[in-house]
C-alpha cells in the first residue's frame, strides 16, 4: 500500500469511527438503567449508558490519536516531537518555575471562590503544569514550521 | 536550519511544470513538507528520498547532492 493509500485509509477510519461515536451517543443517552456491580463505596451508581460511552469515548480518542497520527506526513510528525519533546520540556521548566516564584511571594494562584484545600491546590498544579507544557508545545510547534517556511 | 544536502528538487519539479501542490499529492506529503524540502531546511527520511527518486525517474544522488 503506498503513502496516499494508507492516508486516505487512515481519514477513512477516521470518519467511520466518528460515525461510530455519533451511535454510541445516542446508546449512552437512552440507556439510563443503574451500572450493575458498582462498588458502594463509589457512591451512587452511574446509568450504564453513561459508562459505556465514557469507554467508547477513551476508545474512540486513542483510535482517532492513532489514524491521525499515521495520517501525518513525516515532516509533520516530526514537528509534533521537536514540539513534544522542547516545547513541552520547556514550557514545563519555565511553567513550574513560574508558578513555585509566584507561591513563594504569596500570590494566591487559586482562582476566587475556591477553597484553599490540599486538593485544589494540587489541581491547580496539576492544571498549571498541563497549560505551560500545551503552551510551550504550540509556540514550539510554530516555531518548528516557520523555521522551514 | 539548513541541511547538509543540496538538493535538486525545484529544478526537477519545474521541468515537469508541477507545482508544489501538484509534486506533494503525488509523494503524499503536505505543501509545506515540500516547500521545506526544497529550501533545504528539512532532511527527507530514506523512503522518502527514494518516493522522490522514483517520482522522477532519477537516481537518489542525482537529486540530494552533498
Amino acid at each position: 500500500m503506498n503513502t496516499a493509500t494508507k492516508t486516505a485509509a487512515d481519514k477513512k477510519k477516521m470518519d467511520d469511527l466518528t460515525v461510530g461515536l455519533c451511535a454510541l451517543t445516542v446508546v449512552g443517552v437512552s440507556a439510563t438503567a443503574a451500572t450493575p456491580f458498582w462498588p458502594a463505596t463509589w457512591g451512587q451508581a452511574p446509568s450504564i449508558g453513561v459508562v459505556v460511552l465514557a469507554a467508547g469515548l477513551a476508545v474512540f480518542l486513542a483510535l482517532h490519536t492513532l489514524y491521525w497520527w499515521r495520517a501525518l506526513d513525516e515532516a509533520a510528525q516530526e514537528a509534533h516531537k521537536w514540539a513534544w519533546w522542547w516545547g513541552g520540556n520547556l514550557g514545563f521548566i519555565v511553567g513550574g518555575a513560574a508558578v513555585v516564584i509566584a507561591a513563594l511571594n504569596g500570590v494566591d494562584l487559586l482562582p476566587a471562590g475556591l477553597p484553599h484545600t490540599d486538593t485544589a491546590l494540587i489541581a491547580l498544579g496539576v492544571v498549571a503544569a498541563f497549560a505551560a507544557q500545551a503552551v510551550g508545545y504550540g509556540i514550539a510547534w510554530c516555531f518548528w514550521w516557520t523555521a522551514r517556511r | 536550519m539548513t541541511s547538509d544536502f543540496v538538493n535538486r528538487l525545484k529544478v526537477f519539479r519545474a521541468e515537469r511544470n508541477w507545482t508544489q501542490a501538484d509534486l506533494a499529492e503525488q509523494l503524499g506529503v503536505s505543501r509545506q513538507t515540500v516547500q521545506a524540502l526544497e529550501k533545504g531546511r528539512y532532511d527527507p527520511s530514506l523512503p522518502l528520498a527514494f518516493r522522490i527518486a522514483r517520482l522522477f525517474g532519477r537516481p537518489i544522488e542525482a537529486i540530494f547532492v552533498q
